[in-house]
């Protein structure tokens, strides 16, 4: 679909701020289970799939017709944010009280959580500015 | 994006507010009912205690999806039925249950106690205090934690309407 936005930076940052949403839920859940026997603490995985991307660029086969298969890299609007349980299962975490979920831990990714997400709103905030900007042809 | 999403995130937060609430008034309970020595079942009070599992919240959602299947498209007007938390399903919410804890009653010596058995003991609840307490404050700082990421939610959904 051709569409007035589809060459900026909001389309991208739309995916952002899906993931840190769903981030959002997932600490939400982790805190709510701080006290639940035998939770098993869950994560988004976002990040890890971009930077995965980001190595393997080079590898990006062109298309030049819809019809061609993808080689290589996806694109970021490809990734999709998902909700996995956390890989960090040592015995410890689990003989020590109820469950792995650490709450300084979950805290402090809230708190950062939200400002990632607030700076993901202005970025997209600012880049319809530019865009009006552009469509007015003069400057404020 | 999905409003649904921060939403939900807030409804989460809420049920570990509702559990925390509800673990500070079982022990509210204990603490009342330390020294309660006759209940309507006979024999002291018993310590209760919160069973606490972690359940999805997308239950009926699931039902829902099940159902789905049986519901045909057959027009292209036809509206598609997708409950879109359905990815969701790894996310859990606390879920509590009120049990007994069926350990051996304190026994105090108070031969004039009027329910002192033939010996002068006196069954009083299996209620630790200081346990109590200690439950208590866990429960308060838990709760205050929930309040935090409600809060955080809140502001990320007025960012969000500011774009």
């Amino acid at each position: 679909m051709i569409n007035l936005f589809n060459k900026t930076r909001i389309p991208n940052l739309e995916k952002v701020l899906e993931a840190y949403s769903l981030r959002q839920k997932a600490i939400a859940s982790n805190i709510a289970n701080a006290t639940t026997p035998g939770y098993k603490k869950v994560e988004v995985s976002f990040e890890d799939q971009l930077s995965s991307e980001m190595n393997s660029l080079r590898l990006k086969g062109t298309q030049t017709n819809e019809k061609h298969l993808s080689i290589g890299a996806k694109s970021i609007s490809e990734a999709k944010p998902e909700i996995v349980e956390s890989k960090t299962n040592k015995e410890d975490e689990y003989k020590s009280g109820y469950n792995n979920v650490d709450i300084d831990e979950e805290m402090a990714l809230l708190a950062q959580n939200q400002l990632q997400y607030r700076m993901a709103t202005r970025l997209i905030s600012r880049a319809f500015k530019g865009i009006q900007s552009a469509i007015r042809g003069q400057a404020q | 994006m999905k409003v649904s999403t921060l939403i939900s995130s807030m409804k989460i937060s809420a049920a570990g507010l509702s559990l925390q609430r509800r673990r500070l008034n079982v022990i509210s309970s204990n603490i009342a009912n330390a020294e309660t020595t006759k209940t309507e079942n006979g024999g002291p009070y018993k310590k209760q205690y919160l069973s606490v599992k972690a359940v999805n919240p997308n239950k009926f959602n699931e039902i829902l999806e099940k159902t789905k299947t049986e519901i045909k498209i057959t027009n292209n007007n036809h509206l598609k039925m997708d409950p879109e938390f359905l990815e969701d399903t790894k996310l859990k919410i606390p879920e509590a249950e009120v049990k007994e804890d069926n350990s051996e009653p304190r026994l105090e010596y108070d031969p004039s106690h009027p329910d002192a058995d033939e010996n002068g003991y006196v069954k009083k609840p299996n209620i630790n205090l200081v346990t109590e307490m200690v439950d208590m404050i866990s429960a308060s700082r838990a709760y205050e934690a929930n309040v935090v990421a409600i809060n955080a939610s809140k502001g990320m959904f007025r960012d969000a309407l500011e774009i």
